[in-house]
């Protein structure tokens, strides 16, 4: 880490399949696709790797002799290992005092070295079942993020609904008729060209059967306010004011 | 400039290799900074490798991956700010030690996390433990 940049120790990338990829070859579609994965053994940094290998190999392929039984539980074996360990540690300090120049003492650092590999080897096979544990913990987290994140939108969508709602409410009934609606005029014929309803406002408002077009924010807000209310053509006329100042407001927006 | 010729069998393989050894070079960001150096991350037909390598995020070669950092650095090299930020070598030496911190304090964050999780779930239930066999 600390050390001066060696910047020559590093491989070069592979240029050969890198110069491939000029733009004007992916234009042209000339460009390799990637290659079809290998399905038995291949090399990877000097080391020969088998596609079917298993991620935690017996010891007994690794010239280890084995001390445990087939069948056993990891939690008893590991204590069980541990106190040998332990009791052969205090053989090898025995063994120092009284004899430190006999064989004995190799023996029993080639014991314990056992030991040690298979307490070892016991926590890596634990190792598939963490990696397991960790992807579903982290699966966890992302569906909780996301339905976090699916609560706020309708959070976020349920306050612009209120506030729509809101400002219709509010809008002024005495709005002056005249230009309102011809500036309406002109913005509903750009929207629905063919209901020019929004120019005659002496007219009976057959709006309700016509369908609503709901493609421009200014029609679906016309939409939101008019289907809820059922009323008489007197109110309508008055709910029609709203919804007509409030198309210019958008028009002028947009 | 050559036009492409379907490749032989042995050439696809030795492709496969070398591809899956230099994209997990990518996962050393002194090995970053050195392509910087060097003007690699300049060079358009190396951008346009580096877009066509994310195939190994794939399932069936992410399989193949020992050092799986070199995906989330190949994600960020497709992003120019990061690949000029990575000539200089404070850069990938920061990069380097978060890497480092993130390896020591993960399993401590982890256990935190669930913790966290198991203390939102309303029924405080203890999930059953796989692969942990009982049988004496």
């Amino acid at each position: 880490m600390g050390e001066p940049q060696q910047v020559s120790a590093l491989p070069p990338p592979p240029m050969q399949y890198i110069k491939e990829y000029t733009d004007e070859n992916i234009r042209k579609g000339l460009v390799p696709k990637p290659p079809p994965p290998i399905r038995d053994s291949y090399m990877m940094f000097g080391n020969q790797f088998q596609c079917d290998d298993l991620i935690i190999r017996p010891l007994e392929s690794q010239g280890i002799e084995r001390l445990h039984p087939m069948q056993f539980d990891h939690k008893r074996q590991l204590k069980k290992l541990n106190m040998s360990i332990l009791v052969n540690f205090l053989d090898l300090l025995d063994i120092l005092i009284k004899s430190p120049g006999s064989i004995k003492r190799e023996e029993k650092l080639e014991d314990m070295k056992l030991l040690f590999v298979h307490m070892h080897h016991l926590i890596n096979e634990y190792r598939p079942h963490q990696a397991r544990e960790t992807l579903r913990v982290m699966m966890e987290v992302q569906k909780r993020q996301r339905l976090e994140t699916a609560e706020r939108f309708q959070k976020h969508l349920d306050r612009v609904v209120e506030m729509i709602q809101g400002c219709l409410a509010s809008l002024p009934d005495d709005l002056p008729q005249s230009d309102v609606t011809d500036g309406v005029c002109v913005g509903t014929k750009s929207v629905s060209a063919g209901s020019s309803f929004g120019c005659s406002s002496g007219q009976a408002p057959i709006l309700k059967t016509e369908p609503m077009d709901v493609e421009d924010t200014g029609a679906s807000c016309m939409a939101a306010g008019d289907q809820d209310k059922n009323v008489p053509s007197s109110k309508t006329d008055k709910t029609w004011d709203k919804d007509a100042a409030m198309c210019s407001i958008i028009d002028e927006i947009a | 400039m050559t036009p492409v010729v379907m490749e032989t069998d042995e050439q696809a393989r030795n492709r496969f290799q070398s591809e899956l050894e230099f994209v997990q070079c990518l996962a050393n960001p002194n090995y970053l900074n050195f392509l910087a150096q060097r003007g690699y991350l300049r060079e358009r037909p190396f951008i346009n490798y580096l877009k066509y390598l994310l195939y190994w995020k794939e399932p069936e070669y992410a399989k193949f991956l020992k050092y799986p950092h070199c995906l989330h650095m190949l994600e960020l090299l497709q992003y120019e700010h990061f690949r000029k930020e990575l000539v200089n070598a404070q850069c990938a030496k920061f990069i380097d030690e978060q890497q480092l911190l993130h390896w020591q304090h993960y399993s401590r964050k982890r256990t935190r996390l669930q913790q966290a999780l198991a203390e939102q779930q309303q029924p405080p239930q203890q999930p059953p433990l796989h692969g942990n066999t009982t049988a004496k």
